[in-house]
């Protein structure tokens, strides 16, 4: 699956600022340079869906390259990651984040607060980070009672036919736009996501030969030029 | 060479004609060759000079396609010839932004339905209008004619698609031609197309007609991953009674 990174430098400046990326963003926290003068005993990084906290802890001996060694159970030594994925069927999504650093002998922990505003990863065209080059439409037929619709799609760069059945009434909750782990028995394409049904939902699923993973396993298989 | 790029490569068109010899389509379909020349239609230069893209046949129609445009005709036999049975005007042009058609054939009916789409921008919508036209030919009857028209005026947000100095030749390429398809069980159609943001990203656009006395919106749908909609509204021309059916 394809994953957009980023590290963000835990600052007291970092309060009221945006992250911006394409989703799923693996985010990475890292509180090393936190400017705060007195021992911190706790963070809390609160997300929507979770909070991780790091506990100030004591460890007698490491040999291990840290920024604070005589503080090794200082939570500043440790990177949080945490990934965010698209939830909503809109263009764009944003989260907020906040870390909370509590301070020996302060009652009120110092808050910083961000935000992480995601964008789906385009498709193709001529954009950065882009999965293709280009996608086209190449074949649709439409079926059943429910009007579900076969969308066969080329691509190029890489070369792929991606096959996909959409109704475009049931919009379930997004979790992946794109997946893109070719050794999985079914192509795990997510392009029209959220409208694309996934297996379990849809009674017309048509079960297709992968012939793309063929040819990703077959070392002679000629490329599309 | 991708599916879609072999789709757009000109080429000559050869026949076997009733007596079963293989023939080049300027003598083949001569009488047809000869109407557009009388017609002074641009199909016939293309036609002439083998710059066919599409050919398909239902029956005794043919649908050629060129680099300028496409017509549906209804052909005869007769001394052992093939001609056209009449000597209407069946070319429609894919220029000024009319994209390559697509058809869906009802075989138990003997009807083609054909669309294609295009699209201009609205200066009063401040946006992209994208008109789709449907064709029916009754090709028992030989009658010809269009049937359904309606824009889809997609606003937006932020003024997407706003600007002055975008030419419609740039516009025009945001857009791809439809396909069509027919689902006997609900007696819809499906018109879908590719409506690509201003850097070329992937976006669909999605039409659901039901087919009862006339073609009907049932729904649009739309995914345009490379900026948020405001509003979708559907502008219809014009929306005329089918060509009954012999069997549903």
């Amino acid at each position: 699956m394809i994953k957009f990174k980023k590290l963000l430098n835990l600052k007291k400046s970092t309060s009221n600022s945006t992250i911006t990326s394409y989703a799923p963003l693996e985010l990475y926290i890292q509180p090393s340079d936190l400017d705060i003068t007195k021992k911190i005993h706790k963070i809390d990084y609160i997300f929507n869906d979770s909070t991780i906290t790091h506990k100030l802890f004591y460890k007698k001996t490491t040999t291990d390259t840290i920024p604070f060694p005589d503080e090794i159970g200082d939570p500043r030594n440790y990177i949080v990651n945490k990934t965010f994925y698209f939830t909503t069927t809109g263009y764009s999504q944003t989260y907020g984040v906040s870390a909370h650093i509590y301070e020996m002998g302060v009652s009120q922990p110092t808050k910083i607060e961000f935000n992480v505003y995601l964008r789906k990863p385009p498709m193709d065209g001529n954009v950065q980070n882009a999965v293709f080059q280009s996608v086209e439409l190449l074949y649709t037929r439409i079926f059943g009672v429910n009007n579900d619709i076969l969308y066969v799609f080329e691509t190029k760069n890489p070369c792929y036919y991606l096959p996909i059945t959409v109704n475009w009434t049931n919009k379930p909750i997004v979790e992946n736009m794109i997946d893109l782990n070719s050794t999985s028995k079914r192509r795990a394409y997510r392009i029209l996501q959220p409208f694309q049904n996934k297996n379990y939902e849809n009674p017309y699923t048509i079960e297709f030969t992968d012939k793309q993973a063929e040819a990703d396993n077959d070392p002679n298989f000629p490329g599309c030029t | 060479m991708s599916k879609l790029e072999q789709t757009n490569i000109l080429g000559e068109l050869w026949l076997r004609n009733p007596s079963g010899k293989i023939i080049p389509s300027q003598d083949a379909l001569s009488a047809i060759y000869l109407k557009y020349s009388i017609l002074d239609s641009p199909i016939y230069f293309d036609l002439k000079y083998n710059a066919i893209k599409r050919f398909d046949f239902f029956y005794d129609v043919v649908f050629i396609e060129t680099k300028n445009g496409f017509i549906f005709d209804k052909i005869d036999f007769e001394s052992n010839a093939i001609k056209p049975t009449d000597s209407d005007n069946r070319f429609i042009s894919t220029n000024n932004c009319n994209k390559s058609p697509d058809y869906w054939f009802d075989e138990v009916n003997r009807k083609i339905y054909v669309t294609y789409n295009s699209i201009v921008f609205n200066p009063i919508y401040r946006t992209a209008v994208i008109t789709v036209v449907v064709y029916q030919f009754d090709i028992v009857k030989n009658i010809y004619s269009s049937k359904l028209s309606y824009d889809i005026i997609l606003n937006f947000c932020n003024n997407y698609y706003y600007s002055e100095e975008m030419s419609s030749d740039m516009l025009c390429e945001l857009l791809e031609p439809p396909k069509m398809s027919y689902n006997k069980d609900t007696r819809c159609f499906d018109i879908s197309f590719i409506l690509r943001g201003l850097n070329r990203e992937f976006g669909l656009i999605n039409t659901i007609l039901k087919k009862s006395d006339t073609l009907n919106i049932d729904s649009i749908n739309c995914l345009t991953p490379y900026s948020d909609l405001n509003s979708i509204t559907v502008n219809m021309n014009y929306n005329k009674t089918l060509e009954t059916d012999f069997y549903d």
